[in-house]
């Protein structure tokens, strides 16, 4: 009993020494207080803690203190993960967003009188969900004429036809009718099949492809 | 005679700045915190010599490393944190000081967690 009161006290002493030793070398504002209350919790477990000893109980502190460091780090870098992830996530479905379109744009150029495309996706940036990635909304964009390959081979200038401007307003109108008429069937054809390839390379419905012919 | 090295170190510091306040105040808050920075290096060397004592001194005592561990690392984050807080006070940012007083503050307080847990665990098992 005299040896353990010995040892608690020798602790004591020690302890006390050691926390006034640090406030005295503690800097001088705001944080003092602090770790004045830091530096008394850790006085009161010098203090408890043999007790413990005399009730065969075993208490290891620094198991404890490196555990519940342990779960405060656990903590952190789950919330750190997260956000990484969060940036992480962005990062991916851009550059897959780049690559659809690039893709679906290399499609609309393979078909017959495209000769530019401008692609725009949207998709589901949701990466909780099951359907990540989704492509839900395409928009394309297809200019009409003939590809660069095929542009060297102009062999002749087609005839321009005579356009009388004297003529009365309605009479040009019905002239334009007659002439609008195979351009539409033209850019309508373009679209159907621009809309058939995008739907079976990319599997999307068919009402979420607008395709616009310039 | 390191105090007197020291204490010259600062007053030179506070007679350039005065100087140069007059023609370029930027520079002023420059040479503020390269002084701090000098001083603070100048103590940390006799600082860590303190350490070692109490460590040696906590060890024939037979007194559990983990309390002096945590106890430095407050202590090192304090000095860390005043210390910015001081030089952004010098600028005038006694916003951002206050920031950074808060932010050491936190610091402190998460590593300080393990130590209330522990004292709380100590009293639950006291209990009958």
């Amino acid at each position: 009993m005299l040896e353990f009161l010995k040892s608690w006290i020798i602790n004591i002493v020690t302890i006390t020494i050691i926390l006034i030793l640090f406030e005295i070398i503690m800097p001088s504002g705001k944080i003092k207080k602090v770790i004045s209350l830091i530096a008394g919790f850790i006085l009161l477990i010098a203090v408890i803690n043999p007790f413990l000893a005399l009730k065969n109980k075993n208490f290891d502190l620094g198991q404890n203190v490196i555990s519940d460091s342990m779960y405060i780090d656990k903590n952190e870098l789950e919330a750190s993960s997260k956000l990484l992830k969060d940036k992480q996530m962005k990062q991916v479905s851009q550059v897959y967003k780049e690559k659809v379109i690039n893709s679906i744009q290399e499609q609309a150029l393979k078909v017959d009188g495209v000769s530019q495309a401008k692609a725009d996706i949207e998709i589901n940036e949701d990466y909780s969900s099951d359907k990540f990635g989704e492509i839900t909304r395409v928009n394309l964009q297809v200019k009409r004429g003939k590809k660069k390959s095929d542009s060297v081979k102009i062999i002749s200038v087609m005839p321009v036809e005579k356009v009388d401007i004297s003529l009365p307003f309605i009479k040009g109108k019905k002239n334009n009718k007659t002439v609008e008429a195979p351009v539409d069937e033209e850019s309508k054809k373009i679209t159907e099949q621009l809309r058939q390839t995008i739907n079976k390379s990319f599997e999307i419905k068919k009402d979420n492809i607008i395709v616009t012919v310039n | 005679m390191d105090i007197l090295q020291i204490v010259f170190i600062g007053i030179v510091a506070v007679a350039l700045s005065s100087v140069i306040k007059a023609q370029k105040p930027e520079l002023a808050l420059q040479v503020s915190i390269i002084t701090g920075i000098l001083i603070f290096m100048l103590v940390a060397v006799k600082l860590s010599a303190v350490i070692d004592f109490i460590k040696t001194f906590s060890q024939k005592a037979d007194i559990d490393s983990t309390y002096i561990a945590i106890l430095l690392k407050i202590v090192g984050i304090a000095y860390i944190a005043e210390f910015g807080a001081e030089v952004c006070k010098d600028a005038g940012e006694s916003s951002i000081a206050s920031k950074i007083e808060l932010a050491g503050k936190v610091t402190i307080v998460v590593l300080a967690v393990p130590i209330i847990t522990s004292l709380l665990d100590l009293v639950i098992k006291l209990m009958p």
